[in-house]
């Protein structure tokens, strides 16, 4: 890990509640390093007004309550600019740089850093994309599991809907784009492939992606705290079982 | 203590200012779709901002009441009555000074009625067997209808709000249906006595909220908008098409997002996008080219181009649009947006004073004010 990567590339508004602090074109390990870094450093000391933190592929969301930030501004000189509030924020996080580095430092010396948690999920391959996408790249079906099932994915960010893990990376020969036409119903547990990614719809929706599998590994309880049971950092490899037991 | 429902209306869900803290985990905020109304309904019953209402959708529900309660609707405006049922019939009732029975009390033949009848922006009360219905919204798609002392369902995640796509959160997780008991909260009016409430919702009669805080119907409604950081992935003329032209929201539109229908817009240049937070308001441009803003119950990150955001001052009027409805974008910037908001919930927080300060003058008058604390302000 660079130093260099803990800058933030462009500090991105979407709208007057959330902004993107970019930190790479593309993700990699370095990236989710830095923003699990400014999490961290912005969830044990919050600047008045942060409403939570959303980590992404390669950004961290920072939503705020524009009119709590410039409130607590009040005592301090007055802003000038219009935007009081992202502007505010953005000199915040500006100010903040050099303490996100000390504690990133701190915390390689402490080997805080390294250790992230191992999560064995098991998987019935039998989905019912397997086939298709076995031919669409060239490989027998039982390539395609012995493939999905090698790498120790990262848990790059969980999104999209409540507990699904975006995983990555999948190995360069199991890529494909998404289907073109997105299944209405995909059932809760499948474990699916779009591209780089590979994840689990912990409830049933409509999805995009080639289902190859499933689980019954639970990915999301409101009554547990934190309710998603993956998060962002965590280490997934995926144990292929003849049968889901339970 | 409780109100029954006996009819679940279009889509009727429990609602509050929202489920924050979550997003990290993949859930959204929800909440009230339209929030001013949901502020100003919690307001008029003497409920905190954060209080748990009704929002209905469209067409509303019955719901019968089991004991005495003050309500208030305010957002899209339902028609509205109370009726009361004796011997086995439905009776509609008007509450005279001398508390006899009579005709049904409905909002359009409020004028004349020394008994709060129902009507939108101002509280009511319902008496206990009482029945309100609330009928087809005469005006916007979002009615909040607040009842003094609270939804009182279990906090999930920090709120009451229903999260229907991941069926939790509210009553069960799901839109009302008949036979659903909803328990309500005993926090302040929630305890007046039926014939004080009666009497202060008397005083409200003449009380009436400010027009432009009210839903007000137009042929084509104007959305302010922010450029987005793919704004410029837009060319010139699809720009130019998105600003000009009016745009429709589609059928398949709902708390999680809407569709809208009009010019087809395309990108200039195509760059993969990594998935991403977004947030309410988010125009997105997926690749058929037709927008979609997210709303209240939308995804917590998204991977679409994202070519604007809806000024959050006009997240009220956005909630307040239905299928069908047209629009059309005025773009303004990022300063802009943030002062319309300042003043939005500076004109928010002046109308729960000043409601505030009616409903203390109102219960100094009746001599119940002791022990009750009217709607303080929660943040």
């Amino acid at each position: 890990m660079t130093f260099e990567g803990l800058s933030p590339r462009r500090i991105v508004p979407l709208g007057e509640r959330l902004l993107l602090l970019e930190f790479a074109d593309r993700p990699g390990a370095e990236v989710t390093a830095a923003i699990a870094a400014w999490r961290a450093a912005l969830e044990a000391k919050p600047f008045p007004g942060l409403v939570e933190l959303v980590p992404g592929y390669t950004t961290l969301g920072i939503v705020y309550d524009p009119l709590l930030v410039t409130s607590a501004a009040v005592s301090e000189a007055p802003l000038r600019t219009e935007s009081r509030a992202f502007r505010r924020v953005q000199a915040i996080l500006l100010e903040r740089e050099g303490e996100v580095r000390e504690r990133f430092a701190e915390s390689l010396r402490t080997r805080a850093a390294q250790i992230s948690r191992r999560i064995e999920i098991p998987v019935v391959y039998d989905g019912m994309d397997l086939p298709a996408l076995a031919e669409r790249v060239g490989l027998s079906v039982e390539d395609v599991v012995r493939l999905h099932s090698d790498p120790l994915y990262t848990v790059y960010m969980i999104g999209f809907m409540p507990g699904f893990p975006y995983l990555g990376d999948v190995p360069e020969a199991l890529r494909l784009p998404r289907k073109t036409t997105p299944r209405a119903r995909v059932p809760a547990g499948s474990v699916g492939i779009a591209g780089s990614q590979t994840g689990i719809y912990p409830l049933e929706s409509p999805g995009g992606w080639w289902i190859i599998g499933r689980t019954t590994f639970v990915l999301f309880d409101p009554a547990a705290d934190p309710p998603a049971t993956l998060q962002s950092g965590d280490r997934v490899r995926f144990v292929p079982v003849g049968k889901v037991s339970g | 203590m409780a109100i029954v429902v006996e009819k679940g209306g279009l889509l009727s869900t429990v609602q509050d200012l929202g489920r924050h803290g979550y997003r990290s985990q993949g859930v959204p905020p929800a909440g009230a779709m339209d929030v001013r109304a949901l502020r100003l309904a919690n307001a008029l019953v003497g409920n905190p901002p954060d209080a748990a209402a009704l929002e209905v959708t469209i067409d509303g529900p019955v719901l019968r009441f089991l004991e005495g309660r003050l309500v208030a609707v305010a957002g899209g405006a339902p028609v509205l009555s109370v009726r009361h049922q004796r011997r086995g019939e439905d009776q509609a009732v008007k509450r005279s000074d001398a508390g006899s029975t009579e005709v049904e009390r409905q909002g359009e033949a409020s004028v004349a009625d020394p008994g709060g009848a129902p009507d939108v922006g101002r509280p009511f009360f319902v008496p206990a067997g009482g029945r309100l219905h609330i009928g087809a919204l005469k005006t916007g798609a979002r009615a909040l209808v607040a009842v003094a002392g609270g939804i009182d369902v279990p906090v999930v995640l920090g709120s009451r709000s229903t999260y229907l796509p991941a069926r939790f959160g509210g009553h069960h997780g799901r839109p009302l249906t008949p036979g659903d008991v909803l328990p309500l909260g005993n926090q302040a009016l929630g305890t007046l006595p039926e014939a004080a409430a009666c009497a202060a919702a008397n005083r409200w009669r003449r009380v009436r909220l400010a027009t432009d805080l009210l839903h007000g119907p137009h042929d084509v409604y104007e959305v302010r908008f922010i450029p987005g950081p793919e704004w410029g992935w837009l060319d010139e003329r699809a720009q130019a098409a998105f600003v000009g032209a009016v745009f429709t929201v589609h059928p398949q539109s709902n708390r999680m997002g809407y569709r809208l229908s009009g010019p087809v817009l395309h990108l200039q240049f195509d760059a993969p996008l990594y998935s991403a937070a977004v947030d309410w308001g988010t125009i997105q441009l997926p690749p058929d080219g037709r927008p979609i803003v997210l709303m209240a119950d939308h995804q917590t990150t998204g991977g679409y181009p994202r070519i604007g955001s809806v000024a959050a001052v006009d997240r009220s009027l956005l909630s307040q649009l239905r299928p069908g409805d047209r629009l059309a974008f005025v773009r303004i910037g990022h300063a802009q947006a943030e002062a319309l908001l300042r003043a939005e919930m500076l004109r928010i927080r002046t109308a729960e004073k000043a409601i505030r300060l009616k409903w203390a003058e109102i219960l100094r008058d009746l001599a119940v004010s002791e022990g009750l604390n009217i709607g303080e302000q929660s943040d």
